[in-house]
């Protein structure tokens, strides 16, 4: 079974519990980088990132009791290298290691 | 609920799934008649009444008694309390299995199920729905005596229902909010469309030609909706609004698809935030109902010689499954009060309905395929994370709209013993009436009320040129293509006639 990753969002950030981490960001491409660099020598080939329905109002969830889970895929452990945070972001980046080279 | 999910997640934890449940267990209930055992006979059905004759001589059974032939002899307010009793005990255990709070989920839907024969029974006043017409020779208009009346037929209890949630949930907004836990539009009109399977079933036997006509034809419409609407939408919001890629996509598939499920299947598809999908989702129950006012009356009045066209055209137009059925319910009622004062002829109930029904349950059906598609486009084009994220082909089943299964299983098992024992044919329309006629009818009111009491039109407030968009696109593009393409495919048919 993959391991889980549990995804919310609230007042305009993502956020990612779980396997005793804890991060945020504002874009979620980024959160996945930033999930990948900590689990990058974990041992795990890739992660089940599932989204928290509740971070939905009550009222919509009786149209769809599902908003998405996706797998992220593990590089292996690497030279990550920070990189700017883009505008309108408050946290620096991580460059994965295919990008950074 | 795990990431890790089996193909079985969720039977017992979501509303779609259990609007199969609850639907099939009273279809199953209403089948044991044909055994010998009535089990459903006590709900209650409303009776046309006129207020001058019940203020002189009261009975509660001029308003309303049990429909089963075996609970004649009930008290029609012992029949009510049971169904009140069975309605509320029922969806209280989903409730309970979808985590619920249940106390407050009893006590709302208590306060929604009184509302909704308050507005049932109203309704049924003759001059509200009695139509001047002559029919076989007799006119119950004028047997009644009355001098003036709204001639609105069987719509007059839906738009009764309607009114009084709108009111509620406009004016009284503390009082919707504590009615919140149970006001579940979506869950009991799911539930109903399970039931409408009996209907389907029944009206397939009558005209099968006509009745797979109309299976086939909803099939096309689901080409339009994603092959024309939704391309054209999205462009619109792209060149026209300048939105961005997610909020044009997720905007597109509320409005071109299936309303809120189609926004957050679209909006998980592409990962938005869910802020776009909120609000995306609040615009269409707003519209929503906004054409549930307007487009039943306005096909009535404009276009009353083609029923079928109008049921299929709404269909295509009004978003989200509660409002599509509750819309094509009131453009059935008003459609046959119309023809029978015009025409002194009774149009089959139902089958109006039906066309609506079908044409949107058939589009229903592959948003999950569709949202399947939009995510792929997203991480290999959009995105370019092909090598970073994978979405499984699981995603479709998980979005599949469940209660289409409760749905088909209803139609099916319906025409297989009627194929299987023809002479039990008559017995098995008996044997379902209850669950298919005033059950069914029920469910629909309480979706009236419920949607009523959910929808705030202040919300509209700040949605600027979202709301535009979404206004210009449902007038300019939705609803006239979709008149077209309905018209297309189902001009000059009507309903049989009432036997």
């Amino acid at each position: 079974m993959t391991p889980e990753i549990l995804l919310s969002y609230a007042n305009g950030r993502w956020r990612a519990r779980g396997l005793g981490i804890d991060l945020e960001h504002a874009q979620l491409r980024f959160l996945d980088e930033l999930v990948e660099a900590r689990l990058a020598g974990s041992g795990a080939a890739s992660v089940a990132m599932r989204f928290d329905i509740s971070s939905l109002p009550v009222w919509m969830r009786q149209y769809q009791a599902h908003y998405f889970n996706y797998t992220l895929r593990l590089t292996p452990p690497g030279n990550y290298a920070l990189r700017p945070a883009p505008p309108g972001n408050d946290t620096p980046c991580l460059t994965p290691p295919a990008a950074a080279s | 609920m795990s990431a890790n999910r089996r193909w079985h997640s969720g039977m017992f934890s979501t509303e779609d799934w259990w609007s199969v449940w609850v639907g099939l267990a009273l279809y199953a209930a209403g089948l044991a008649a044909l055994a010998g055992v009535q089990l459903v006979g006590w709900m209650p059905r409303t009776r046309p009444w006129e207020w001058t004759d019940l203020t002189s001589a009261f009975a509660w059974s001029k308003l309303f008694a049990p429909a089963g032939a075996g609970y004649a002899a009930w008290h029609p307010l012992v029949s009510w309390l049971v169904a009140y009793v069975v309605f509320a005990a029922l969806f209280a255990f989903g409730a309970y299995c979808q985590g619920a709070n249940v106390r407050r989920f009893v006590l709302g839907f208590t306060v929604l199920f009184a509302l909704t024969w308050l507005a049932w029974i109203a309704g049924n006043e003759l001059h509200l729905t009695i139509v001047d017409a002559t029919v076989d020779g007799r006119n119950r208009y004028r047997d009644a005596g009355l001098r003036w009346g709204l001639q609105l037929g069987e719509g007059a209890p839906y738009l009764l229902a309607l009114l009084i949630g709108l009111i509620i949930g406009n004016f009284a907004k503390s009082f919707a909010a504590r009615l919140a836990e149970a006001a579940k539009p979506e869950w009991f009109i799911k539930t109903a469309i399970v039931f409408l399977g009996v209907n389907l079933g029944a009206q397939t036997i009558q005209a099968s030609g006509f009745a797979f006509d109309l299976i086939l034809t909803g099939a096309a419409a689901t080409f339009v909706a994603y092959m024309f609407f939704w391309p054209i939408v999205y462009t619109l919001a792209r060149r026209v609004f300048k939105l961005k890629r997610d909020a044009s996509a997720v905007l597109a598939s509320g409005i071109s698809i299936c309303g809120v499920s189609a926004a957050i299947a679209t909006g998980g598809a592409i990962r938005a935030k869910p802020v776009i999908t909120v609000t995306v989702s609040m615009l269409v129950v707003i519209f929503a109902m906004l054409e549930i006012l307007v487009l039943p009356g306005a096909y009535t009045a404009l276009f009353p010689d083609q029923p079928i066209v109008n049921g299929a055209a709404l269909g295509m137009t009004v978003k989200t499954d509660g409002a599509d059925a509750a819309a094509g319910a009131l453009l059935d009622e008003l459609m046959i009060a119309r023809h029978l004062a015009q025409g002194g002829e009774t149009w089959a109930a139902g089958w109006i309905l039906t066309a609506s029904l079908l044409t949107k349950i058939w589009i229903d059906v592959f948003i999950g395929v569709w949202a399947f598609v939009l995510a792929m486009i997203w991480v290999y084009k959009v995105e370019k994370r092909a090598g970073a994220v994978s979405i499984s082909p699981a995603e479709i089943w998980f979005r599949f709209p469940k209660f289409v299964l409760g749905y088909f299983v209803a139609w099916l098992s319906y025409l297989a013993i009627a194929a299987a024992w023809p002479e039990l044919k008559a017995a098995l329309a008996a044997a379902t009436g209850v669950v298919s006629g005033p059950m069914r009818t029920m469910l629909f009111m309480l979706t009236f009320v419920a949607m009523g009491t959910v929808t705030d039109f202040s919300k509209l407030k700040g949605m600027g040129r979202l709301a535009v968009l979404y206004a210009i696109a449902l007038v300019v593009v939705i609803a006239p293509i979709a008149y077209g393409v309905a018209y297309l495919f189902h001009r000059g048919l009507l309903p049989p006639l009432a036997q």
